[in-house]
């Protein structure tokens, strides 16, 4: 599946910026330059062929791990977009850390003790997370946690991860593009194992004198985690929609900020080149996905 | 929906909270010109950041500008952009997902195929580029999330049509020799109503986010205009000396947003018990 769906990208891809209005030359040379200079760069860009001779170019180039030259700094796409990427990982992969390490412990206490306190305030967060626009969250964020009390610095980057300022750094904007998918998760996780936990198997296996933890842990929560994890799947390319926002608001240096300057200024390849990016994170993200699945549930194997 | 089942929905009382803000939401949307508030560009400049006050319930901004009058007009946007969106979604995924579920073959293939790519795009980075390279304003804003959102419910008519297809009515109206236009639109269509009422309250919001989150990068609404993410957007160079700026609007978002999704939660449980896991991907 992933060649053919990063095949329909390309298509996708390089129809819109086709039919989109506006001249990457004229762009790049301001609005006073002579025509006859905008027709020389626009022969030069490959700019005045039909669209299927630009495409097959586009895609053998793309092939080859060439990504084209950015319009707006001269510069390999590649190059830019690598540069950026492991930021981008960085925040996605401890938002989504973020997620499951608060999900999946409230998700269970939740199930295991429903209708308690402690349930009732979960789900009322759960809900006003997920209807939270993570743009506004992040600012209220850095209004109370890093204006108001100091705890975290208020924007940047502050190295990799291992070390104490980047680990800070990447506190506030992975819970922030976390959040929705915690809500998620919580939700879904609590539901299922609320479901399993009332199944024959349970019973059974409490009634041989089963510890209850190992109840809950070993049968109950297994049997919950597939479809979970089907729905983490489905959301991962959210994560990365919401981390683009999170990315502008904390000034990171992820591939989010590249598209966002990308866009505004037209950089045609620069973003075909981040689009594909992304695009390809999240198919092989969901490849890892199926192949967890095959980890947690014996029963699917494959071939 | 009957009278009773709305009634069903007013004894949930989330439901009944979302339906109440709702109202109150939409009536401001339509009222907020006759409503006693200053103008919403009316620049005051002896009143720059005046924190919230009996004068300025919610304040003001850097230019002075009421910060209440502002979130007020700015409901007109953001129902403007729920419905607006969801039209353009409902236009191009109905209709595929009809389509696709009632002729099958290589037409449903196709569709399918090209669901599956859209899917794997994350929506932000599409809806950012579309909308960028339409050169911004709220109107592509509007086409450019209405292009991303339509993915949802080609899958959810699809898979609804499917199992109608098989019932005895279509095979009998088919008997009687009616046109595929006709079966659609007179016998598949009308059933698939409630999960996609349920869909579409939950899509509105999911609409209003989206686009108040191109607006905050700077693609939709342009500033003056009263639009809650663009408000944020420049409130957020103010956030030391005048937390209100971006607290109120955000507010409004998440209050919209909540409301709607509270009436969908309830419509759900109410007309499409077996939905709640299939939901789950929206």
């Amino acid at each position: 599946m992933v060649i053919p769906i990063m095949l329909g990208v390309t298509l996708i891809v390089s129809s819109i910026l086709y039919l989109s209005p506006g001249d990457p030359a004229r762009i790049m040379l301001g609005p006073n330059a002579r025509p006859s200079v905008v027709k020389q760069l626009r022969e030069d860009l490959g700019l005045d062929k039909p669209f299927h001779i630009r495409y097959f170019t586009w895609l053998g180039d793309i092939l080859q791990g060439d990504f084209g030259v950015s319009l707006q700094r001269n510069v390999p796409v590649t190059e830019m977009i690598m540069s950026r990427l492991p930021a981008s990982l960085e925040l996605a992969f401890f938002a989504a850390m973020v997620a499951w390490v608060i999900a999946l412990p409230t998700g269970i206490i939740s199930a295991v003790k429903p209708y308690t306190i402690f349930d009732n305030i979960s789900m009322f967060f759960a809900l006003f997370w997920v209807s939270m626009p993570s743009f506004w969250l992040s600012i209220v964020a850095i209004i109370v946690f890093a204006l108001w009390l100091g705890v975290f610095p208020i924007s940047g980057y502050g190295g990799p991860f291992w070390t104490l300022s980047g680990i800070m750094h990447l506190a506030l904007p992975a819970f922030c593009t976390g959040a929705r998918l915690v809500a998620m998760l919580t939700r879904l996780i609590r539901s299922k194992m609320m479901d399993e936990l009332g199944k024959d198997y349970v019973r059974t296996a409490r009634s041989k004198g089963l510890k209850e933890y190992l109840v809950v842990m070993k049968h109950a929560l297994r049997n919950s985690l597939i479809p979970t994890i089907t729905v983490f799947g489905l959301q991962v390319p959210a994560l990365f929609s919401l981390s683009i926002i999170i990315e502008t608001v904390y000034a990171w240096p992820g591939m989010g900020r590249l598209l966002v300057d990308g866009v505004f200024k037209r950089d045609y390849p620069l973003v075909q080149g981040i689009v594909l990016m992304y695009t390809f994170i999240v198919v092989i993200t969901n490849l890892a996905v199926d192949l967890i699945y095959g980890y947690i549930d014996p029963r699917i194997k494959y071939d | 929906m009957s009278f009773q089942k709305l009634k069903g929905l007013s004894r949930n009382k989330m439901s009944l909270f979302g339906m109440l803000m709702i109202l109150i939401i939409i009536l401001s949307a339509i009222l907020a010109p006759f409503l006693p508030l200053q103008d919403p560009n009316e620049q005051k400049y002896m009143e720059l950041f005046s924190p919230p006050s009996l004068d300025h319930p919610l304040g003001t901004d850097q230019y002075g500008r009421s910060m209440l009058s502002r979130v007020i007009f700015g409901s007109r946007y953001a129902l403007l952009v729920g419905v607006a969106v969801v039209g353009i979604e409902v236009v191009i995924g109905v209709t595929l997902g009809l389509v696709a579920g009632f002729y099958g073959g290589i037409i449903e293939t196709v569709i399918m195929r090209i669901n599956d790519v859209m899917l794997s795009i994350p929506a932000m980075v599409l809806a950012l580029a579309i909308a960028g390279f339409l050169g911004g304003g709220l109107i592509n804003v509007i086409i450019a999330v209405g292009i991303i959102g339509w993915r949802g419910y080609t899958r959810l008519i699809r898979s609804e049509v499917l199992s109608i297809r098989e019932e005895t009515y279509v095979e009998a109206a088919n008997a009687t020799g009616c046109g595929d236009l006709h079966i659609m639109r007179s016998h598949i269509l009308p059933n698939t109503v409630s999960s996609f009422l349920v869909y579409t309250t939950l899509q509105i919001p999911a609409a209003i986010l989206w686009a108040a989150g191109l607006s905050f990068l700077g693609l939709g609404a342009q500033p003056p205009t009263p639009e809650w993410g663009a408000m944020l957007a420049e409130g957020r160079d103010f956030i030391r000396q005048a937390w209100w700026i971006t607290t109120f609007p955000g507010l409004a978002i998440m209050l919209t947003v909540l409301s709607f999704n509270f009436v969908g939660d309830g419509l759900r449980d109410l007309l499409d018990p077996r939905a709640k896991s299939r939901m789950g991907e929206a």
